[in-house]
């Protein structure tokens, strides 16, 4: 009886091995790929919190540093809100000093708004509130805690971020002109 | 009769055209979220440098309270302009001061604008503050301080 004659339709062993090949460099690729990825989306997160912490401590700096007085914590004391009383911002100027509209001054009290920082069901909210326009209010960020103490001319704040694995804080002073 | 068909090789190729794919496709977002980023730190970049003006101007004025000197008190607005490079001499941006001095004798207040520009494009990220400086001797200091404000002079 004869054997049946094979047909040989597939590759080689050489062919074999160099397609193990190209499954090996391409899946190491991937797994380099993946691997970047991931620490590139991780240090964006930690970027774009820090952004945010920035942009907070700015805002709150920014409002220091125009302020004509700090009402709140009073000199020595340490609270967990922080309050200013300054010129309204979006009065144009020589709307502040047309003398038809009350004093010359531009820093005239009925001209001023109290601006407050205070945290609120776990976000930090920006308040303004004005004797001649309706007030604003502002939620910034999500934070857990807001320590604000006044030392003779230097405001020192503390921020605490709640993020999902761990809480960050941040402190910044700010020197009050 | 019994035929033995090669598959590896097929498979191999299949899966490089797959994954290049997905590389392509992952590479693509990646691009998308770190203009993303860039724009953030331009952003901020931005708001630093219209900060520098900011302190530039009141560092000029607190050294000397006519500043420029040489200029009449006809001559009410003034502006110019700094350009900020790294340690390594890479620009970052620059910051153009504007100056208003034209109440600065009847009610002691320069009024300022500070627009920081980051990069050096058009489309660079730019952020703008006012700022009112009173320039009473016994009270030297901020009154108005606006950021991200609009232009105002």
């Amino acid at each position: 009886m004869k054997p049946r004659p094979r047909l040989w339709l597939g590759f080689t062993l050489l062919e074999g091995l160099f397609s193990m090949l190209l499954v090996l460099l391409i899946l190491g690729a991937l797994a380099r790929t993946l691997s970047n990825s991931a620490k590139v989306r991780a240090n964006r997160q930690n970027m774009d919190q820090a952004i945010e912490q920035l942009h907070i401590m700015n805002t709150i700096r920014a409002d220091v540093m125009a302020s004509l007085v700090v009402l709140e914590p009073s000199s020595g004391a340490e609270v967990s809100s922080l309050r200013l009383r300054m010129v309204d911002p979006k009065l144009p100027f020589l709307e502040r000093i047309d003398t038809v509209n009350g004093s010359e001054s531009p820093y005239d009290s009925s001209e001023q708004v109290e601006v407050r920082y205070v945290v609120r069901e776990s976000s930090l909210i920006r308040e303004v509130a004005s004797a001649n326009s309706e007030g604003e209010r502002i939620a910034l960020s999500r934070i857990s805690d807001l320590r604000v103490s006044h030392q003779g001319q230097l405001l020192s704040l503390s921020l605490t971020f709640p993020y999902s694995r761990v809480e960050k804080t941040r402190t910044m002073k700010v020197e009050i002109r | 009769m019994k035929r033995v068909r090669g598959f590896l090789l097929v498979f191999a190729l299949l899966l490089v055209v797959l994954v290049s794919l997905i590389v392509l496709g992952m590479l693509s977002l990646r691009k998308a979220s770190n203009a993303s980023s860039r724009g953030a730190v331009g952003a901020m970049q931005a708001r630093s440098l219209a900060r520098s003006g900011i302190a530039d101007i009141w560092t000029k004025v607190s050294k000397d309270p006519f500043f420029p000197a040489g200029v009449g008190d006809r001559q009410v607005r003034l502006c110019y302009r700094e350009q900020v490079d790294d340690a390594e001499g890479n620009l970052v941006g620059f910051y153009t001061v504007t100056v208003d001095r034209a109440y600065r004798l009847s009610h002691n207040v320069l009024r300022i604008e500070s627009l920081g520009v980051a990069g050096e494009t058009n489309q660079s990220a730019r952020h703008r503050i006012y700022a009112e400086l009173s320039i009473d001797g016994a009270d030297f200091r901020f009154k108005v301080w606006q950021e991200g404000a609009p232009a105002r002079l």
